[in-house]
């Protein structure tokens, strides 16, 4: 073993980390997709009071945000499988990164709903009344004067979550999904040098989550000077 | 294999037992991150030369990098040449039974460090600059003003967010298992290895991570209630009321 650091393996790994980005962004994606529309949905049935999805609701989040996210990405990985088996679906011939998406969504879903349902609730009582008073339905009302208004508070709560997201996608090489962080653990494996791929992944992880903050604030700056 | 919930009881007895080291892991951090991140914060607040702009740019640095990498950075720093050292020296019995839960610790410290500075940083900003003038108007000095006006009154705004930082270190200190640290996961775990039963440990590591979590968020509210006495005291007794 020679030096405990070396500058140029920096320069020699770096592409070969940041040829993997593409898994990172794909988790990222996918979570924030599944989890606005689960987390829609289970905001909404906390909102109106659902009889038993209300009560499912409150214990499903309630679980996730008091677990772990490995503890959840394994409790998928390896239940699934049994749960689908039940109903007939084989998927010993899926791939990890199917599960390891499943488990990121659902993991979204349940903070992404209490970011809307903290916004919606955020709407004046008056507006709903406003709008039922001239005659518009539930649906209507939600998807013509709330959710805009909401949208608008829960701008900057999602962007955090979005960054959070982010960071968080550094646990999915515990499944044996080689992104990032799977790509400089083999290379660490193989040649003793593991102190400079993490160097060059926390250079990546800063670099993009300062990108995306930067983003962010952008377009709430735009969406405040549009509602003027 | 079939969900057998015996396993998830037998996992969940043996896993009881680190939950002093899961707290190990999380109230040392949030200790630390509280004293050093309301030090940093203070120091950004009042603009103390060096150290404010020398935090400016490493506190949202820092803030980039995912826990995990913390833990693998400091497991090299620190493992590594004293392993080397080992390797020469033949110690190779000592490398393996040291502990590395302080290794676990020092990562999970500086992460709570950066995070929990953001928090209290917040926090202060929350008191208006009024308070800050209405302080030195009466005389006080800067550290007066701080520990008996500002730091009262962005507490209460603190405590619920600190609650929420402890929650996430406590399900963050998790990761530790990756560096072969006996914590609630990796002490359910011990139990699969031998019967293979992954899902019924992972299960039992869940349920007690869930406990830990309620527990904290109901403390923290009893606490949050607590130091808003007096704001509440005020509402109850509005003068405003009287006088409309």
């Amino acid at each position: 073993m020679g030096s405990l650091f070396d500058i140029r393996l920096v320069f020699e790994y770096f592409p070969t980390i940041i040829s993997r980005f593409h898994i990172t962004l794909l988790i990222v994606v996918v979570a924030i997709g599944v989890g606005l529309l689960l987390g829609l949905f289970i905001a909404l049935a906390r909102m109106y009071k659902i009889p038993i999805l209300n009560q499912l609701s409150i214990v499903y989040v309630s679980f996730i945000r008091g677990t772990p996210l490995i503890v959840q990405l394994f409790i998928i990985y390896y239940g699934f499988p049994l749960l689908l088996d039940e109903i007939g679906i084989d998927v010993t011939q899926w791939e990890k990164l199917y599960f390891v998406l499943i488990a990121y969504g659902l993991n979204n879903a349940a903070f992404m709903s209490e970011i809307i349902r903290s916004a919606i609730s955020s709407v004046a009582v008056g507006q709903h009344e406003a709008a039922y008073s001239v005659g518009l339905s539930r649906w209507q009302t939600l998807r013509r004067i709330i959710l805009p208004q909401a949208f608008l508070t829960a701008f900057p709560v999602f962007g955090t979550r979005v960054v959070t997201t982010f960071e968080s996608t550094s646990l999915a090489f515990t499944l044996g999904i080689l992104d990032m962080i799977g790509q400089a653990q083999a290379i660490g494996s193989r040649t003793y040098h593991e102190l400079e791929g993490y160097v060059v992944l926390a250079i990546i992880f800063i670099a993009v989550s300062m990108i995306l903050e930067k983003i962010f604030i952008y377009a709430e700056k735009r969406l405040i000077l549009n509602r003027r | 294999m079939i969900f057998d919930f015996q396993y998830v009881v037998t996992s969940f007895t043996t896993a009881i037992h680190y939950i002093p080291a899961t707290l190990a892991l999380s109230l040392i951090p949030l200790f630390l991150g509280i004293i050093f991140g309301t030090m940093i914060a203070v120091c950004r607040r009042f603009r103390i030369k060096f150290v404010a702009p020398l935090a400016d740019i490493a506190i949202p640095v820092m803030k980039g990098i995912p826990l995990v990498l913390y833990l693998f950075i400091m497991n090299f720093l620190i493992f590594k040449p004293f392993d080397m050292l080992a390797q020469y020296y033949a110690w190779a019995d000592i490398i393996r039974y040291m502990d590395k839960l302080y290794i676990g610790i020092i990562a999970i410290s500086i992460y709570a460090i950066v995070i929990i500075s953001e928090t209290m940083r917040s926090a202060l900003m929350s008191v208006g600059k009024g308070q800050y003038e209405a302080c030195y108007s009466v005389g006080l000095t800067r550290w007066q003003a701080l520990w008996r006006v500002i730091l009262p009154q962005s507490l209460p705004v603190a405590i619920p967010v600190l609650g929420n930082n402890l929650i996430g270190l406590i399900k963050g200190s998790s990761v530790v298992y990756l560096i072969t640290v006996l914590d609630v996961m990796n002490g359910a775990l011990t139990t699969a290895q031998i019967n293979y039963r992954f899902l019924e440990a992972y299960i039992a590591a869940a349920f007690i991570y869930w406990g830990i979590c309620l527990l904290t968020e109901w403390l923290f509210t009893v606490w949050e209630n607590h130091t808003k006495k007096y704001q509440m005291r005020i509402d109850k007794h509005n003068l405003r009321k009287e006088v409309l």
